[in-house]
């Protein structure tokens, strides 16, 4: 199917700013880099582990998070948490999607059926 | 399964800067054996590392920004360069090929026709391909410096781009574009090197010519070609700057008017009094044009060969239209912006 490519591209457009959102939102405890894909992928967002490895370091390195080593298992895991600055940024940014959201539904016409 | 996890995670570490790279190994690893149920074979550590992708695109993803040799904000500007200069200078430097192996195959004295067709063709095109590989290597050298010295981001402003640098929809001449300057620079570099091998004797035009056969002389006096290197060098100089200045301010600035006059008013002088001084030609070519008559056959003014006077008249109006053409395109810039 021809039409299949450029629906991947407008998919991939739309879900990748709200994947720093939903990072973030999911950060508000501790949680190590496995665990987190898991919890994302049960909420079915389209998340894959090469794409959230990379966001986690970024993120943090941008300082919106911040990050433990433990030691006390018998492998050690990286714990990631929203940091102060994380927690601000994760509230602005969830507002600007709330009012998004109620933009879009207002200008695609809310449950309206457009057939 | 280890070492398959260590490979993969030190073929992406190795991609990355060095200060990342025990970190994201760290990272990787765990994040691996999390992966990974207990007691895991090799193909379970397969699935997992294929399901992360290459080890380069998983680096790519590491890397905050996405690396460029050449920018897209510069790509088309390169591509425009590269789109006149190699074929410009593959051309010339093809032709002048062909003269040298048509020469090389003359001094030899060989009679055999299609070998010397041979040789002068294969002297033509490697001269030229390689000069134009000289071209783009120095083309794309200039514009990565340009993209790391960040020449066109100081330009933008804040903005990222600035209304006064929008070419005239009327007037596109009153700017410069930037492969203008670029350009320039390529080729006056690629011909002043010439112009200087020419003078050390490596070019054979300054040697050959043919007369009753086959004789060889020297053209020009050892003391003309002695005094060309230093007037090559500083015209080469004075035309650097020329183009730094039209790559800098990418409009018809005072600065650029300035730089282009200089550079041409320096040039013309330098020029006139070189061809003008009385020992241009070698004692051996000469005593040729004065057996063969051809000396004799040219009116002089003043004890003053006719080709001189008439060489030097070209060079001063050459000299003198690029000044007067660089001081008008800056007065119209100047008042069209008023």
């Amino acid at each position: 199917m021809p039409e299949l490519e450029p629906m991947q591209n407008f998919l991939t457009e739309l879900r990748r700013g709200s994947l720093t959102l939903a990072v973030l939102g999911s950060l508000r405890q501790p949680r190590y880099g496995y665990a987190l894909l898991q919890t994302l992928q049960e909420q079915n967002i389209d998340i894959e582990a090469n794409t959230l490895y990379p966001l986690l370091r970024r993120l943090e390195s941008q300082e919106l998070l911040t990050s433990d080593w433990d030691t006390s298992e018998s492998r050690p895991r990286k714990y990631y948490t929203l940091s102060r600055k994380g927690k601000e940024v994760f509230s602005r940014l969830l507002k600007e999607w709330e009012s998004m959201q109620a933009s879009i539904s207002a200008v695609c016409g809310k449950g309206e059926n457009h057939e | 399964m280890n070492d398959l996890i260590e490979r993969y995670v030190c073929d992406v570490a190795r991609r990355l800067p060095e200060k990342d790279r025990e970190d994201v190994k760290k990272e990787l690893r765990s994040n691996i054996c999390d992966m990974l149920p207990e007691g895991a074979g090799d193909e379970e550590v397969k699935r997992v590392l294929y399901g992360l992708g290459s080890p380069a695109s998983l680096a790519e993803q590491y890397r905050s920004k996405p690396r460029y040799l050449i920018s897209p904000a510069y790509f088309d500007e390169y591509i425009r360069v590269l789109k006149w200069v190699l074929p410009l200078v593959g051309v010339v430097v093809m032709v002048i090929g062909f003269a040298v192996g048509a020469f090389d195959a003359a001094r030899e004295g060989s009679t055999n026709y299609a070998l010397v067709i041979g040789e002068i063709l294969s002297k033509g095109f490697s001269m030229g391909v390689s000069a134009a590989l000289q071209a783009l290597i120095w083309t794309t050298a200039g514009f990565v410096i340009a993209e790391h010295t960040g020449a066109k981001h100081e330009k933008m402003g804040e903005h990222g781009w600035r209304v006064e640098d929008l070419p005239d929809a009327r007037q596109e001449k009153k700017s410069i574009p930037l492969s203008e300057g670029i350009a320039e620079l390529i080729v006056t570099v690629i011909f002043s090197i010439l112009g200087l091998l020419f003078c050390a004797g490596r070019l054979p035009f300054a040697m050959v010519i043919f007369h009753n056969g086959l004789q060889f002389y020297q053209i020009f006096s050892e003391s003309f070609l002695a005094l060309c290197v230093p007037v090559i060098l500083v015209t080469l100089v004075l035309a650097i700057l020329m183009d730094i200045a039209k790559i800098r301010d990418r409009r018809w600035s005072p600065f650029v008017c300035t730089a282009v006059v200089v550079k041409s008013l320096v040039s013309m002088a330098m020029s006139l009094w070189l061809i003008n001084r009385p020992n241009l030609f070698s004692e051996a070519f000469r005593g040729f044009l004065s057996d063969t008559g051809v000396l004799g056959m040219l009116p002089s003014v003043d004890g003053k060969s006719v080709l001189v006077i008439a060489l030097s008249v070209l060079i001063i109006i050459g000299s003198v239209s690029e000044c007067v053409t660089a001081v008008k395109k800056t007065v119209e810039t100047a008042t069209g912006k008023k």
